[in-house]
């Protein structure tokens, strides 16, 4: 099934009265209840699907309120605590709400790994990494480049088909992914950080045609590792030296046992491993555009 | 992790006559010729390579780590002593990182 996504500039934000916004993800869905303004940022940053193909009850609901003086209080269902939020503090907070709930929600349909997600030309390519890696900078160089983009933190592979499909959410971009993409993206040096606990985050939102609208088989599976000062460099991996790698980083592994196991030992049969070290980013891009091409 | 190439070499597990087992918790999976190690406790994986899969597999608790030392000399042509130093070594590695233990 193809998809698209509605892009920043497709919505438009009222920002009188409290409303409500069902946010889908997949075939996962919650219902927010919040100031218009943030419904509107909160699509922005969470691209919702052109077309409604989800029916049911949400999973989750999330009710935003006013709370002064600290700005607001953020409840979610089923969860005892809750938060008291500043007002720019909301959207990344609801952000990091909703999709660590569809992780837990989705967990049983779809293979998810810590992990960036792009296509070129209908064929997969799967960054998983660590935090800290430079998986959203080199997402966000690759974006630069023309590559469908299917996630710079979560790898969504549907679980029937073996196949990579778009866990759509705009790219939390930090200070030095900042100023590593600034040429490329000079919305980026103008932009006004928003808060996400002690970090400050520039949310990148590719365009509605930038983002993976189909699932694509996972030809390439490469572990990127930002290394300063070296020279960027593509390694093969033996596919047991990739599943090593891959196991820890599947956010549901330990839900889906052995069957999920056996469904990456499939990945890692169908796909080209490598590990990435990135030293100067264009270079690398480089290296994944050959790759992507055929010619690595 | 790669067990089979990583660096520090532990005795205590060869300092006793124990027989190593593997743990419960701990799922085997075979790739090629490698062996992945998946700890469900931890999430993490770990890698053996074919030597240390040929050990891991005879960790069943029935044999004492000699005597997995005698069948790999056997099915690798090498002397029992260097052997024994391998399969020793493999074990408290394993031993270490809680994926078998030694009764």
């Amino acid at each position: 099934m193809r998809t698209s996504f509605l892009s920043a500039e497709d919505l438009s934000a009222d920002a009188s009265d409290q409303s409500e916004q069902i946010v889908r993800v997949l075939g996962w869905q919650a219902r927010v209840c919040a100031p218009q303004a943030t419904l509107a940022q909160l699509r922005s940053l969470v691209p919702q699907p052109a077309a409604d193909r989800v029916a049911g009850a949400p999973a989750l609901t999330i009710a935003v309120t006013p709370d002064a003086p600290m700005g607001f209080r953020v409840i979610v269902s089923g969860q005892p605590e809750n938060w008291r939020v500043a007002e720019d503090e909301l959207p990344l907070l609801l952000t990091n709400l909703i999709t660590t709930a569809a992780l837990e929600g989705l967990a049983a349909d779809y293979l998810l790994f810590h992990a960036g997600a792009l296509a070129w030309r209908d064929q997969g390519l799967l960054l998983p990494a660590a935090s800290g890696s430079g998986k959203t900078t080199l997402v966000g160089a690759l974006l630069a480049a023309s590559w469908r983009v299917g996630s710079d933190e979560v790898g969504a592979i549907e679980r029937h088909s073996g196949r990579l499909v778009a866990f759509p959410r705009s790219l939390n971009v930090k200070a030095g992914g900042r100023a590593a993409l600034a040429h490329l993206f000079p919305e980026l040096a103008a932009a006004v950080p928003w808060p996400l606990g002690a970090e400050q985050i520039w949310p990148l939102r590719p365009a509605g045609n930038a983002w993976l609208t189909s699932a694509v088989p996972v030809r390439h599976i490469v572990f990127p590792k930002y290394t300063p000062g070296e020279r960027s460099t593509l390694h093969p991996l033996t596919r047991a030296e990739a599943l090593a790698h891959l196991l820890p980083l599947e956010f549901n592994a330990q839900q889906l046992g052995g069957a999920g196991i056996d469904e990456c030992i499939q990945l890692v049969r169908d796909a080209a491993c490598y590990r990435l070290t990135i030293g100067d980013l264009a270079d690398a891009v480089t290296l994944l555009q050959r790759l992507g091409e055929g010619r690595e | 992790m790669m067990l089979a190439t990583a660096a520090p070499v532990l005795r205590r597990v060869g300092a006793r006559p124990g027989r190593p087992r593997v743990c419960a918790a701990v799922s085997a999976h075979p790739l090629d010729d490698e062996l992945i190690l998946y700890d469900e406790r931890t999430g993490e994986a770990h890698l053996l390579n074919h030597t240390g899969a040929f050990v891991w597999r005879l960790c069943d608790g029935s044999r004492t780590v000699g005597q997995v030392a005698r069948l790999a000399a056997a099915n690798f042509g090498i002397p029992h002593r260097q052997a024994l130093a391998d399969v020793r070594e493999l074990v408290a590695m394993l031993n270490d990182a809680n994926l078998i233990f030694v009764r």
